[in-house]
């Protein structure tokens, strides 16, 4: 069963049992010229009203993975960053509230530190969430008003817009877009407008030059990261998740092992995976938002829950850009058959999170100069080599299959 | 075509402590610096004018709050050559030993504030946790963690806990595989390389001419050393080398300043430890200590980061008439517009980090 | 209906908006407001800012987005061109390679006057 038709069906139970009455029930109270409960009612009762309705669930379902995966990456990163830099990351979970609570009340007055209050820190994200939210909003007195609370709206917007484009499984998506991933990419190239617009309205020197050089890194690696997946695209002819994928399953290699994308398109898989960790800001390329020399950069001058969804908007982008490179190259959620396909896809997924926590906390920031140097002068030429050969691979396979009668392949 | 003034600092990550460093900026390039410093000023030099002698080594540990027992030597040496005090022998190996430890923990707290700068947190907390142990040691004889007061007029105010030797060689021998894996973390890494290299670059002659002393000088390969050249305590005795970085392409930049340090600290690992096996047994005080004294006296030595030097003028009374103290960092940041010019903003904690700014001896 | 895929996308697009602009309406509520001249000051460092951030700012930045601006247009023209090339005759093949090529060529010129164009 996909989601969409449990999704329907749990529409057509809500409107038959709870939605319809209501309003008829609205309906008769008052006369039916003036309230429109009664064309609601009538409408949720038409295919198209049920179908509506389905959406709407389907899209807060996804909605709400989502962010329940949001909370687990930002989870795991602190606590990856943690046992790297040989510490312990956030240990604040209900266990610890139960012990905390036990000792106030004095019930188990067991005052053993290294056991008590010690959990593996979930509730860290609820307490800075709670933290943020009761923060002012400062909003300078020479700022641009209306654009410095534009920005945000922006930039958030579009990055949450991000968590349902993406298919957990051919099951399991909340749009089944033909050209999905070409929306995936719009909404990916909406943030710059939202950085700039944020960092020029905070008229701050640091947020201005952040804002500048964000604008101009997120612009350079657009391209390579557009081209890199052009391969993907011309080698299944569609923009389609579902059919991208199904592509990379049917290509077989011997004895029928799938030969996904990162094997024929390895140049493809790297150009592809540097730029889109470019594309969501973090180390190395993070240098935007670099604390050394800019203060956190075009964030400056927000505080409180602003900033908070600044940093939570980038995880998002993580997640996606994530699930985006999963799809195109890895062979999104297929594999063996006893795990079901969204657990794979999600393993994939916090495989590739976790890769490049790895290397968030392993290497040092890189210059804005350098990481345009290497968008224009080696990114953008191994994309089209890439695209050059996966054109010559299609091109030359027909006839090359021919002689040595090969098994199918693309 | 706009530039643009940006002041970094007194409130900002890359300055270390408390200055303002005003920049011009020409889109993301440094055309003009304007260093301001004076924040921190607690005229350390007037205090210690009314105060007796041995009372002012609380000050000067004070001094710098990365490395207090090379200041507090410094001054100890400079009134013991004014009293004309003969030190114990096993009171100078002491000192050298507390003299390198102190140098070591400074190094790796120098270390540990570069790596954020250039964005890696993680190398920050690994210096760090070794800072730890050598913080350890330095606790050991003196009996605190970061203002020891341990280094006294003719001699150290007691001699070395048992076990000392074997603590310390133990913490010197994981340090030392630790300094190996830093070098696949930091030295072999391609990004780190890419941020360091070719970056706030200054030649020999031009250190020379701007005042810039210590390892800032050795890392543009001049080969000068306080403790080599102008010999105090026991380190003409000591078996070790001074470390330069050869000259050729990419000397005198950020790398090559970190390497020096790097390398220093393995070169302080091996004084420790030659130190260790010549030490003689004996006093650690000297027996006649005065309390007034007459004429004046001005000893150099190196410190962590550079050349550190005291006058002092003793009017026969028991406090010091003048007290003059010259600090290596007021000169190197002082010549920072000659090093910032023409990188990129981007650069400027990597270069104001590599000379290893501290305010507290700058501003005394 | 043409498009009906795109519903549950316009219908997020909406959610998506509302969930900043809804967050930030409901911690009005739990926020303090405690305005005064100083908080409400530009940050630079605790000093008092020289001169306007708004100026005229570099041109090599702009150059950068005059290059995107190019490279856009490049790119959608392939990424159109992809999705259907199994089907394509060879003249349309070869004169999308072409078109490829005169751009690369004007960015290697682009990249000839380096100095003007770097930041």
């Amino acid at each position: 069963m996909s989601l969409f038709s449990f999704c329907k069906w749990m529409a057509e139970w809500t409107a038959q049992k709870m939605l319809i009455p209501i309003f008829e029930f609205q309906e008769g109270l008052f006369p039916p010229f003036t309230n429109p409960a009664g064309s609601i009612a009538d409408w949720l009762g038409t295919d198209g009203g049920i179908t509506t309705l389905a959406w709407l669930y389907a899209v807060n379902i996804a909605f709400a993975v989502g962010m329940t995966n949001l909370i687990l990456v930002i989870h795991l990163e602190r606590k990856i960053a943690a046992r790297i830099q040989d510490r312990r990351g956030p240990m604040l979970s209900f266990r610890s509230f139960r012990e905390l609570g036990e000792d106030l009340a004095g019930s188990a007055p067991s005052w053993k530190f290294k056991e008590n209050y010690a959990g593996i820190g979930i509730l860290q994200n609820l307490a800075d969430g709670i933290k943020a939210i009761a923060k002012e909003l400062i909003v300078p007195a020479k700022a641009d008003k209306f654009l410095f609370t534009m920005g945000p709206i922006i930039f958030i917007s579009s990055s949450v817009f991000l968590l349902v484009l993406f298919p957990l499984s051919d099951r399991f998506a909340a749009s089944s877009a033909p050209a999905g991933l070409m929306v995936i990419m719009a909404a990916f190239s909406i943030a710059p407008i939202g950085v700039l617009t944020s960092g020029w309205a905070s008229n701050n020197k640091y947020s201005m030059i952040g804002g500048m050089r964000s604008a101009a890194q997120l612009m350079s690696y657009e391209i390579p990261l557009l081209l890199s997946m052009a391969g993907v695209f011309l080698m299944a002819g569609s923009y389609d998740p579902v059919v991208i994928v199904e592509q990379q399953q049917a290509s077989s290699w011997f004895f029928g092992i799938p030969i996904w994308n990162f094997i024929p398109q390895f140049i493809g898989f790297i150009v592809f995976m540097i730029c889109i960790l470019a594309e969501v800001e973090r180390v190395p390329f993070d240098l935007p938002e670099a604390e050394a020399e800019l203060v956190e950069g075009w964030t400056t001058e927000y505080s409180g829950i602003r900033y908070m969804f600044f940093l939570m908007a980038e995880y998002i982008r993580g997640f996606a850009g994530a699930a985006v490179a999963t799809i195109l190259f890895l062979g999104g959620w297929a594999g063996p058959w006893p795990i079901p396909p969204e657990i794979w896809f999600l393993t994939k997924v916090y495989l590739i999170i976790i890769f490049w926590i790895f290397i968030r906390w392993s290497v040092p920031r890189i210059r804005t100069d350098q990481i345009l140097e290497l968008g224009w002068k080696k990114l953008l030429p191994l994309s089209l080599i890439n695209l050059l050969i996966v054109i010559f691979m299609v091109e030359i396979y027909p006839y090359f299959s021919e002689i040595v009668s090969l098994p199918e392949v693309f | 075509m706009a530039e643009m003034w940006i002041s970094m600092g007194p409130q900002h990550p890359m300055t270390h402590g408390l200055w303002t460093l005003k920049v011009k900026v020409d889109g993301e390039t440094i055309v003009d610096a304007d260093p301001e410093l004076g924040y921190l000023h607690r005229s350390v030099e007037k205090m210690g004018e009314r105060r007796k002698y041995f009372m002012n080594t609380t000050l000067t540990d004070r001094l710098c709050y990365a490395s207090s027992t090379t200041w507090t030597h410094c001054y100890v040496n400079t009134v013991e050559e004014l009293m004309k005090v003969e030190v114990p022998q096993r009171a100078k190996y002491i000192r050298t030993i507390m003299l390198e430890l102190q140098r070591l923990a400074s190094h790796l707290m120098w270390a540990g504030a570069y790596m954020p700068d250039l964005g890696h947190i993680t190398g920050a907390l690994y210096f760090w946790r070794d800072r730890e142990l050598f913080l350890n040691l330095l606790e050991a004889p003196s009996g605190s963690r970061l203002l020891y007061n341990y280094i006294r007029i003719g001699g150290v105010k007691r001699d070395l806990p048992d076990g000392f030797e074997a603590k310390t060689e133990r913490v010197m021998k994981l340090f030392e595989q630790r300094l190996d894996e830093y070098a696949d973390l930091f030295e072999n890494s391609k990004i780190f390389r890419m941020r360091t290299e070719d970056v706030g670059k200054f030649t020999a002659s031009q250190a020379q001419n701007l005042g810039i002393t210590g390892p800032n000088l050795r890392g543009c390969g001049t080969k000068f050393d306080l403790r080599k050249h102008d010999a105090y305590e026991i380190y003409d005795e000591v078996d070790w080398d001074i470390q330069t970085r050869e000259a050729g392409p990419g000397y005198g930049d950020c790398f090559s300043r970190y390497m020096v340090r790097i390398d220093e600290m393995k070169e302080s690992v091996r004084i420790i430890r030659d130190c260790f096996k010549k030490m003689p047994a004996g006093p650690t005080l000297a027996s006649q200590i005065p309390v007034r004294a007459q004429g004046e006296a001005f000893r150099r030595t190196e410190d962590s980061r550079g050349e550190a030097l005291m006058y002092v003028v003793g009017d026969g009374s028991d406090r010091p008439y003048r007290w003059k103290i010259k600090s290596p960092m007021f000169t190197t940041i002082s010549a920072c517009p000659h090093y910032l010019k023409g990188y990129k903003v981007a650069d400027i904690p990597a270069i104001m980090g590599s000379i290893d700014i501290c305010i507290g001896e700058t501003d005394k | 209906m043409l498009g009906d895929e795109y519903v549950p996308i316009g219908i997020f697009a909406l959610i998506a908006l509302s969930f900043p602009v809804m967050t930030f309406f409901i911690g009005r509520f739990f926020r303090p407001h405690n305005d005064n001249a100083l908080k409400n000051s530009t940050y630079e460092c605790g000093e008092v800012p020289v001169g306007e951030a708004h100026i005229q700012f570099h041109f090599q930045y702009y150059m950068f987005a005059i290059l995107f601006v190019v490279f856009d247009l490049v790119v959608v023209f392939l990424i159109l061109w992809v999705q259907v090339y199994l089907d394509l005759a060879i003249a349309a093949k070869v004169v999308m390679l072409l078109f490829l090529l005169l751009t690369l060529l004007g960015l290697w010129y682009a990249f000839r006057k380096e100095d003007v164009i770097w930041i």
